[in-house]
């Protein structure tokens, strides 16, 4: 973060290359919208290079300050448009798939994104960032400012609802 | 060594809990429940279980950042600190003295002037005078600030 507060080219892009992804992921499971993500991710790195000069280590993890940065602007974003998400699919189309297989594709994220946020908010929260942002359980207990308990009780009951409404695709 | 074992029933809490990748399971946990999945068929069966559902959590796909964005973001980051050449320093330091040795120069010339017209009459402050005189300084400065 030293290195990213005094401009080190090298440094900005490595974070960049490191943590985009995550932050987008993140954003667009919370909003269903890759627009609206990227809107997102663009403010939590403008948030990141703010910080970067009062940056401490050891104070608190990167990792999990930006997952909770990133979080929090989600929730700003669904108290103000108060909708449901996930009104369009994601936009990631492969090229080298054929129509029926990529439709298809589409279709089971799709199932699997709705299924996720019909979850409780809080039990998705959970399983956003131990599966997909691959947090520890110490780690996603921290961005979600719960004990690691109380997170092992939220991703229990979350993936219970899931492997219910989620059944038809299970092999 | 071996570690403590881990009940069936944990076993099959944690695998609820934390899914079908042991790796991924809090670390206290990870080898007592490594060695239970190799001697447990009813664990081996709650690890497929567990992963069944975890390969379909990862059929939800996002879109990769666009280009745009990365560049919006290199375009707002923080840049880089000017490193200052010291012969260019110094140069820059020879200039601004060479300049204030000039408006010295031009200023003692100044005071000795007034103070011979103090001496020879009333006291007058020509404010065109002052004016031109820093006007000067300045052209001397600038040239020296060219060479």
């Amino acid at each position: 973060m030293r290195r990213v507060a005094a401009g080190d080219p090298a440094a900005i892009q490595a974070l960049i290359a490191r943590k985009l992804p995550r932050v987008c992921a993140l954003a667009t499971r919370m909003l269903g919208d890759a627009a609206e993500a990227e809107d997102v991710a663009q403010e939590a790195f403008l948030r990141v290079w703010r910080q970067a000069p009062k940056w401490r280590s050891g104070e608190a993890k990167f990792d999990t300050w930006l997952h909770r940065v990133s979080l929090n602007l989600c929730y700003d974003r669904l108290r103000r448009r108060r909708e449901q998400p996930f009104a369009e699919p994601p936009d990631q189309i492969d090229p080298a798939l054929g129509a029926d297989v990529e439709l298809e594709m589409t279709q089971t994220s799709n199932q699997v994104q709705a299924a996720l946020f019909e979850l409780p908010a809080r039990q998705r929260d959970a399983i956003l960032m131990h599966h997909y942002q691959e947090l520890s359980n110490i780690d996603a207990a921290a961005v979600l400012g719960v004990s690691v308990d109380a997170l092992e009780s939220l991703l229990a009951r979350g993936r219970r609802a899931l492997r219910a409404r989620l059944q038809g695709l299970q092999s | 060594m071996r570690p403590p074992p881990l009940s069936l029933e944990r076993f099959a809490s944690l695998a609820d809990t934390y899914g079908g990748t042991i790796g991924r399971w809090p670390e206290a946990d990870r080898a007592a429940a490594q060695v239970l999945a190799e001697e447990s068929a009813i664990a081996r069966a709650k690890l497929a279980e567990a992963d069944a559902l975890d390969a379909v959590l990862d059929r939800s796909r996002v879109a990769a950042p666009s280009a745009e964005l990365r560049q919006r973001l290199l375009a707002s980051a923080p840049k880089p600190r000017a490193i200052r050449d010291p012969a260019s320093t110094r140069s820059r330091l020879l200039r601004w003295l060479s300049g204030l040795g000039a408006i010295g120069v031009l200023t003692s010339g100044a005071l000795a002037g007034a103070a011979v017209v103090a001496m020879s009459g009333p006291t007058h402050v020509d404010a065109d005078s002052v004016a031109g005189l820093y006007e000067q300084a300045n052209v001397l400065d600038s040239a020296g600030a060219e060479t």
